[in-house]
């Protein structure tokens, strides 16, 4: 079939169009993630802008005699020059006068007098807008005049000949900056929050937990797929219903479990009641189910074990279903909040999670959010490795699930 | 070669004799634990009676048990020797856990917590191994090549754990616990266990097995209840047990220590509602509803009056929040996925792209947006008024800025965490229709294009209703996974969370809060009943639909 330039045209244009969509839903989801990223790395005085921005900038200096200032861009005479601030001027006030106010006047606050006293200040109607009035002295007259606006002086001087010095209002000065990562962030919030001990601890629960729950649903999966036993086929209907059975029910009750074996506050309870699921164990059913039995039935003719077969011919050929569930299991552990929060409670900070950890910072941390995104990145980043490596798992683990 | 031995048959007098050897020891065992159930039931065991009541129960049911189970090996049954393989396993198991509890394994491993610290970095060896074995997939056509890769990679990995356990002292802990066995409760548990385990084994042997008759089918019953053995008891342990626990709390006053038998009291709490009208709309509505009842809500001159005022409330957010996200994460993924799925380049960077924030873990999100939300400084607000900025470039368009507060005002406050939740189930959502639409095979889309139907006209009569189980799916799962929100009204407001005036308290975070903030663990475990029954009824509804559906 021929295509006409008129269908090319078109389907340039759908493609554009999808390409449009996508990339504004995509900037709409990593947009988060990048200012997580870019907050973590910003000085303290950087962070509380308006309007807010996102890279990590710090103002930069130039030394003069040994000591460092800031370099602003300030408009001379000469057009707009890079200068140091040498100092910080006192604010000046500049007023107009109130017969004629194009006829303005700057002075120190301290310079102008209100007009009827501090406390019952006269106003008057300028431009629609109620001013209060104040009095200063300019060549040996009184003159009335209202506030106009309010500036910061600053003394700046040339880097390159510090003799020549002049004043501006702050205002009309834009600060240099340049683009500076404060790596440091990250040591700083390892030593505010117990975020290293956490990590550590979430490793190792996330690590154990992936590792009993392969192994228990490998095992489970097997029986439910190829061993005859009474009662197996209502067993396995009990467990998809479980599937089905919210965990907030389960909250309480284990909890009090845990209270009564003694677990609470301890690693163990966010390890061992997490080994054993029912969602794994039917995936590994469904895939055991798949392989064909002629394999298993030569290795048992040859005398071989069940644990055997399993080890030897299922759990190979099921490389991707176990690594799926691994990461699932993986996301699920290193994510879990809920249970932590409420079985590690009475202050243990040794056995807290990351999710504990966050939670804590955020709160303790409120006034620097280049901190708490320090941590935020820290929690983030090790899913998003894992991610990373064995996205071909994710993608198909979700599609089995959904198939299903 | 196995069959053959099995169909040997054991000399008469030899079978009886193993019969009635396991048949005394079912009966010792029956006396035994019969006698521990009575010793249980006499002791005194502080505050918590119902435990010991359900222990005794499980105890004189294992003996009870054990005594059908002598019974029928008397008689040479070979459902007898089943019972009895099942009983000794569980004691042996039951033995061997105490023992591990004794010698303080489960608490031991705070230490192991403490000893990783400092040495975390060596999993890096394991990354590496990782890595050095999965490059080696790269040379699939060179098959000797791969092994090596993926053997280098196996003794890589296999290394840096070793050495990560020997450096964490795993020898000197070895040794602790031989040493802890010196005590004498550990020594009987040890003493417990192999004496099961030894009865386990000789009643599983071939020779018994033919003694009482058993054939194949024993055999791989057993292997089959051997395998499942490990899940199933934690499944019962962590799981039903639980549950069953669960629904008793729901009918007892328990602060999480002591609990008493209320009846339904909790339910009738939880579900106290009144309908009263007032005579007049200045009248206060204290005056017309029943003593301890609240005004929940009024319509016109009716006062609604609940009890317990804030279940509703929070049942309601709850609703509102799973409703809106639902809609938000589903209809902008079918669009996302339809799009991803056309053949062109680049879908699988967008895909991994969407599908970030579903790895990134509710509480880390959470403090991200609460971040973004901040009226002044945040970046929502900024952005919307950069969006409206371009908008006013139109002729006749004036939008002023805006300064919502988010999270800050009773309006915005919900839909603030609804926004940030249905961003985040987005990718994930997508994912799912795609996998659905790749389902969907070709040549049925090139047929209707033959036929002349535009692209929307097969979006409605091909997509929409052969990707009908995939939205099934994606609803239902949205539905669950909503309605038990918890985390980020919990982060994201201050404590205890839910604020504020309640805009976001949701039924979860209720229960949290009476549970572990008031500790009035009975009645949040009937919280948790009613929702898990409100989330049971919203999953039957959509069965039903679904099923309804599927007919036409």
């Amino acid at each position: 079939m021929r295509r006409s330039p008129g269908y090319r045209l078109q389907k340039l244009l759908i493609n554009a169009g999808a390409y449009l969509v996508l990339a504004v839903f995509g900037f709409l989801i990593i947009f988060p993630f990048l200012f997580m990223f870019f907050t973590a790395l910003k000085l303290p005085t950087d962070v509380f802008r308006s309007p807010p921005r996102l890279l990590p900038m710090s103002p930069q200096t130039v030394t003069i005699d040994g000591q460092e200032f800031p370099l602003y861009l300030v408009e001379t005479e000469a057009g707009v020059e890079r200068l140091a601030r040498v100092a910080r001027g006192a604010p000046v006030v500049i007023f107009a006068s109130v017969e004629d106010p194009s006829q303005t006047f700057e002075r120190a606050p301290r310079e102008a007098r209100p007009v009827g006293g501090f406390t019952n200040q006269q106003t008057a109607l300028i431009d629609g807008q109620e001013r209060k009035l104040w009095e200063i002295e300019e060549a040996g007259r009184t003159i009335r005049v209202f506030e106009l606006s309010r500036a910061n002086l600053g003394r700046f001087a040339d880097p390159a000949n510090p003799e020549r010095t002049l004043d501006r209002s702050l205002n009309d000065a834009r600060p240099l900056e340049r683009l500076d990562p404060q790596i440091a962030n990250y040591q700083r919030v390892l030593e505010l929050q117990n975020i290293d001990r956490s990590l550590t601890n979430t490793m190792l629960v996330t690590i154990l937990v992936v590792l009993g729950q392969v192994t228990t649903s490998v095992l489970g999966g097997y029986a439910f797929a190829r061993l005859a036993f009474p009662g197996r086929d209502s067993l396995f209907l009990v467990y998809l219903g479980t599937i089905m059975i919210p965990f907030v029910v389960l909250i309480i009750p284990m909890y009090q479990l845990m209270v009564i074996i003694g677990w609470v506050d301890r690693i163990s309870s966010l390890i061992l009641p997490w080994i054993f699921t029912a969602y794994g164990t039917f995936l590994m059913r469904q895939f055991f189910l798949s392989i064909p039995k002629d394999l298993e039935e030569a290795a048992l003719m040859d005398g071989a074990s069940r644990l055997r077969i399993l080890w030897q011919v299922f759990v190979p050929l099921a490389g991707p279903a176990i690594a799926t569930q691994a990461t699932f299991t993986f996301l699920y552990a290193w994510n879990s909040f809920v249970w932590p929060l409420v079985v590690i409670n009475t202050g243990n900070f040794n056995n807290q999670v990351l999710t504990l950890s966050l939670m804590v910072l955020q709160g303790r941390a409120a006034d620097s959010p280049n901190l708490v995104m320090a941590g935020t990145t820290i929690a983030v980043a090790v899913p998003l490795l894992i991610f990373v490596l064995a996205q071909r798992y994710f993608v198909e683990g979700i599609a089995t699930t959904g198939i299903k | 070669m196995a069959t053959t031995t099995a169909q040997r048959p054991v000399p008469a007098e030899r079978a009886t004799l193993i019969a009635r050897l396991g048949a005394a020891w079912q009966g010792l065992l029956a006396a035994g634990l019969a006698l521990a159930a009575w010793g249980m039931s006499q002791a005194t065991w502080a505050q918590r009676d119902g435990l010991r009541l359900v222990a005794v129960a499980l105890i004189g049911l294992g003996a009870l048990s054990s005594l059908l189970a002598a019974g029928l090996m008397l008689r040479r049954n070979r459902r007898g020797r089943l019972l009895g393989l099942a009983l000794n396993y569980v004691l042996a198991i039951g033995c061997l856990l105490s023992l591990l509890g004794t010698l303080g394994v489960y608490t031991g491993l705070d230490e192991v917590a403490n000893r990783f610290y400092p040495r975390a970095w060596l999993l890096i060896g394991v990354l590496a191994g990782f890595l050095i074995a999965s490059s080696g997939d790269r040379f699939a056509d060179a098959p000797r090549v791969q092994a090596a890769y993926h053997r280098t990679g196996r003794w890589v990995m296999i290394g840096s754990v070793v050495v990560l356990a020997l450096s964490m002292g795993a020898l000197q802990g070895l040794v602790t616990l031989l040493l802890g066995l010196r005590q004498p409760v550990a020594l009987a548990l040890l003493a417990g266990a192999s004496l099961f385990g030894a009865a386990f084994w000789l009643l599983w042997r071939p020779q018994t097995a033919r003694a009482f008759g058993a054939g194949e089918r024993d055999a791989v019953a057993i292997s089959g209840y051997l395998f499942i053995a490990p899940n199933l008891l934690g499944f019962l342990l962590f799981f039903a047990g639980p549950l069953l626990f669960s629904l008793y709390l729901s009918f007892t006053n328990s602060d999480g220590f002591r609990a008493e038998f209320v009846g339904p009291r909790n339910y009738a709490t939880i579900f106290s509602l009144e309908v009263v009208r007032l005579e007049s709309s200045s009248q206060r509505a204290s005056e017309v509803l029943s003593p301890g009842f609240v005004e929940l809500n009024r319509i016109g001159n009716l006062v609604i009056g609940a009890r317990d005022r804030l279940f509703w409330i929070a049942l309601w957010n709850t609703v509102v929040y799973c409703f809106w996200v639902t809609i938000l994460s589903v209809v902008p993924a079918l669009l996302i996925a339809t799009i991803l799925n056309s053949k062109i380049p680049g879908m699988t960077f967008f895909r991994a792209i969407y599908f970030i924030p579903s790895i990134a873990g509710v509480v880390g999100v959470a403090v991200i947006w609460k971040w973004l939300y901040n009226s002044n400084i945040g970046f929502l607000n900024y952005g919307i008024n950069q969006v409206l900025g371009v908008i006013n470039l139109l002729p006749g368009v004036e939008l002023g800025p805006v300064n919502i507060p988010w999270l800050a005002s009773q309006q915005t406050a919900l839909a603030s965490i609804i926004i940030m939740a249905a961003w985040q189930l987005l990718g994930f959502n997508t994912i799912l229709f795609l996998a659905g639409l790749q389902g969907i095979p070709n040549d049925v889309y090139e047929a209707a294009t033959i036929d002349g139907a535009g692209a929307w006209q097969r979006f409605r009569s091909i997509t929409l209703p052969l990707l009908g189980p995939t939205t099934f799916f994606v609803v239902t799962t949205t539905l669950i996974t909503t309605l038990q929100v918890f985390s980020e009204p919990f982060v994201m407001t201050p404590p205890p969370g839910g604020g504020p005036n309640n805009a976001t308290l949701t039924s979860v975070l209720y229960l949290y809060q009476r549970g572990f903030n008031r500790f009035e663990q009975g009645y949040a475990a009937a919280v948790a009943w009613v929702l898990f029954l409100f989330i049971f009824a919203v999953t039957i509804v959509q069965f039903r639909m679904q099923r309804r559906y599927g007919e036409m």
